[in-house]
């Protein structure tokens, strides 16, 4: 049902045995050293420290190092996409589409943490199991039925009975 | 005998018993359904096991820890799927075993084996701990900072990933660990505006996010799947044959298992995979491996369940987690007001012999569980993914909203549960981030305190002997992977041509 489907069948080798530049991987070099870079340029927006509190280590100074940490390995990545080994060409699994049956799935998730906050913890619950189920293939209705209705019962003892905590309601 | 008189007040007390028997029942039973494993279930747990009190919350996790490391074998040999990513090197063999009539012979070998392992390495663990946090008593901010680099140097060794990937995920931890006021300035590091992010990102959100939300996602990739159970077979005592063979096998994966433990970060997979690597090298029966070598369960079996003793004890002695299901009862800890370190074998013997005494106890009693349950574990992994994983975000979900009731913490959990999903998919192991965290606070506390010591000369860290030894051994660590390399490249070139390279 959800097989992954395969898009970018360039990775590895060429017909000539040479590696080729690894697509899936430059891109991820691309977004973790920008990304980094993005986050090293907003260290410069902290607010001033005053000068009572202004000795050793400023709270900058160490995500700052951290950063450049994370922008010199993203620049590894990248040359090692760039310049694959033979040995790394030979692993490397050419970048497949992600399922349509995950990003479902995430919507769903995404539904049911929005849920939470306007129908409440207990409807939410039981939506989300069943809609989750019968999207993943489950059929067997009556057994669904079943399932979920004693474990939104066992949610509410557990969470609002046993642990006294004031779950979400409408 | 002042820790053994400890242990068995801890166990003598019912509801300690109960607990442990509660909690190995449950640890099997995660271990035996493939997805769930002993990360997945503690991360789940936090939430519950921090209102607990400290030392039954914490004994909760550990036996669990165990207990699911064991189950995942039940798994692997009957359906040829791990139950636990550490029962992977069993599957080889004992997978084998079972379709050519001996399944019950591989369970009994594997629960002999893993109970045999876990007992030697939580005796490894009871005298190993005292002894290392003695030595923490010498350890001044500038060995802290050393031994946290350390720890994160050793995720560059972790084998099966990537070497650049791993250390990405570790620096992505200790930016993690960033977020939120700075504690000796008040100055606020990447909260963008939002007044939840304040104290910082919350470990336990996090953890659940990225462990069972990730897993969520990735299993409705795997929904075609189809397992079948070869066999329906309840787990037979070795035979006294089958144990004269295996006792040095088992004592070997026993001691790898443990070493491998207590080197930081490394854990019971990669125990597993060298103890059934070395013991197909060592063996006179070489080809009988892959095929159903009773060796090949007894090895990685021994070594995954000793290695749960060696992992605790950097994490009990030092603070420093040894694999990632310890990095999350370090969490735990932390959360509870532990200080792991010598102040706590000082302050509360009580507490350590009781960890001591609910890991043993665990492995006594999944002994007896394996024996006689094998059968209906083996049957619990058939629990459809359609009915088990909705539940199991539901609990990872009302579990992140429970510990403040704060809904903001949901939607953080559900943001790590997309990252987690994305970083397995393209290689990057979610370990690496939760250590990264942990020990990323460590790194910028001990490194401001030895700034402020040494007058603002970091370089006087590198005069102190046992911070020396833990930064040469980080970038040993760290170039480890390169170091392997050449050697091998080194045994290649002297090889005469077509000498077939010994696996």
């Amino acid at each position: 049902m959800a097989k992954e489907t395969e898009i970018d069948s360039g990775a590895g080798v060429d017909p000539d045995g040479d590696p080729v530049v690894q697509k899936a991987e430059l891109v991820q070099a691309l977004i973790i050293g920008g990304g980094a870079v993005g986050l090293f340029l907003l260290t410069f927006t902290f607010d001033e420290v005053s000068e009572s509190l202004a000795q050793g280590i400023g709270p900058a100074v160490f995500p700052r190092a951290i950063l450049l940490i994370l922008i010199f390995l993203a620049v590894l990545l990248g040359y090692r996409a760039l310049k694959p080994t033979l040995e790394s060409a030979a692993k490397y699994k050419p970048a497949k589409s992600i399922p349509k049956i995950v990003y479902l799935s995430a919507g769903l998730l995404t539904l049911f943490v929005v849920g939470l906050n306007f129908i409440g913890a207990l409807p939410s619950v039981v939506v989300f199991c069943v809609a989750l189920s019968l999207l993943w293939g489950e059929r067997r209705y009556g057994l669904i039925a079943v399932t979920f209705a004693i474990f939104t019962g066992a949610v509410y003892l557990l969470f609002d009975i046993a642990l006294n905590t004031n779950l979400p309601t409408m | 005998m002042e820790m053994a008189y400890q242990v068995l007040v801890f166990l003598s007390d019912p509801y300690n018993l109960l607990l442990i028997i509660g909690g190995t029942t449950l640890g099997v039973f995660i271990g035996a359904l493939p997805g769930l494993g002993s990360v997945v279930m503690i991360a789940l747990l936090l939430p519950f096991v921090v209102r607990m009190e400290p030392l039954p919350g914490i004994a909760l996790t550990a036996v669990i820890y165990v207990a699911a490391t064991y189950g995942g074998s039940i798994t692997a040999i009957l359906i040829n799927t791990p139950g636990t990513p550490a029962a992977a090197a069993t599957t080889f063999d004992g997978y084998p075993l079972a379709q050519r009539g001996e399944a019950g012979r591989a369970l009994g070998i594997a629960t002999f084996s893993s109970a045999t392992g876990g007992i030697l390495g939580i005796l490894a663990m009871i005298v190993a701990t005292p002894l290392l946090a003695k030595l923490a008593f010498y350890f001044g901010p500038a060995e802290y900072f050393a031994l946290a680099v350390f720890g994160m140097s050793m995720l560059a060794s972790i084998s099966g990933n990537s070497v650049i990937k791993n250390l990405i995920g570790g620096a992505f931890g200790v930016l993690l660990g960033t977020v939120g006021s700075d504690l000796a300035t008040g100055i606020e590091r990447f909260t963008f505006d939002i007044p939840d992010l304040s104290e910082g990102i919350r470990p336990i959100q996090m953890m659940i996010g990225l462990f069972a939300g990730g897993e969520l996602l990735r299993q409705s990739t795997q929904l075609g799947i189809k397992r079948e159970l070869v066999a329906d077979a309840v787990a037979k005592l070795p035979s006294w044959d089958d144990i004269k063979r295996l006792w040095g096998t088992v004592l070997r994966g026993s001691g790898i298992g443990t070493f491998i433990g207590i080197l930081p970060a490394e854990g019971g997979t990669v125990a597993a995979m060298i103890a059934y690597n070395e013991e197909r090298r060592w063996s006179k029966n070489k080809d009988e491996f892959g095929k159903g070598a009773i060796e090949g369960v007894a090895a990685p079996e021994a070594a995954n369940n000793a290695a749960t003793g060696g992992t605790m004890v950097p994490t009990l002695a030092l603070g420093i987690p040894g694999g990632g299901s310890t990095a999350i009862i370090l969490t735990a800890m932390l959360v509870l007001g532990l200080r792991p370190g010598p102040q706590l074998f000082e302050e509360q013997p009580e507490f350590l012999a009781g960890i001591f005494g609910a890991m043993l106890a665990a492995n006594i009693y999944f002994l007896f569980l394996g024996m006689i349950g094998a059968k209906f574990f083996s049957r619990i992994s058939m629990v459809p993914a359609t009915f088990l994983w909705p539940m199991v975000f539901v609990m990872a979900a009302l579990g992140a909203f429970s510990v403040q009731q704060s809904l903001f913490d949901v939607t953080l959990m559900l943001i790590f549960a997309f990252l987690g999903y994305f970083m397995r998919r393209y290689g990057y192991a979610p370990a690496p981030i939760v250590m990264g965290l942990i020990l990323g606070e460590l790194i910028e506390g001990s490194l401001k305190q030895s700034y402020l010591i040494y007058d603002g000369s970091l370089l006087a860290i590198l005069q102190q002997p046992i911070a020396l030894v833990f930064l040469a051994l980080s970038v040993i660590g760290i170039s480890s992977p390169l170091i392997g390399k050449l050697i091998l490249n080194r045994k290649e070139r002297m090889m005469p041509v077509g000498d077939p390279l010994d696996e």
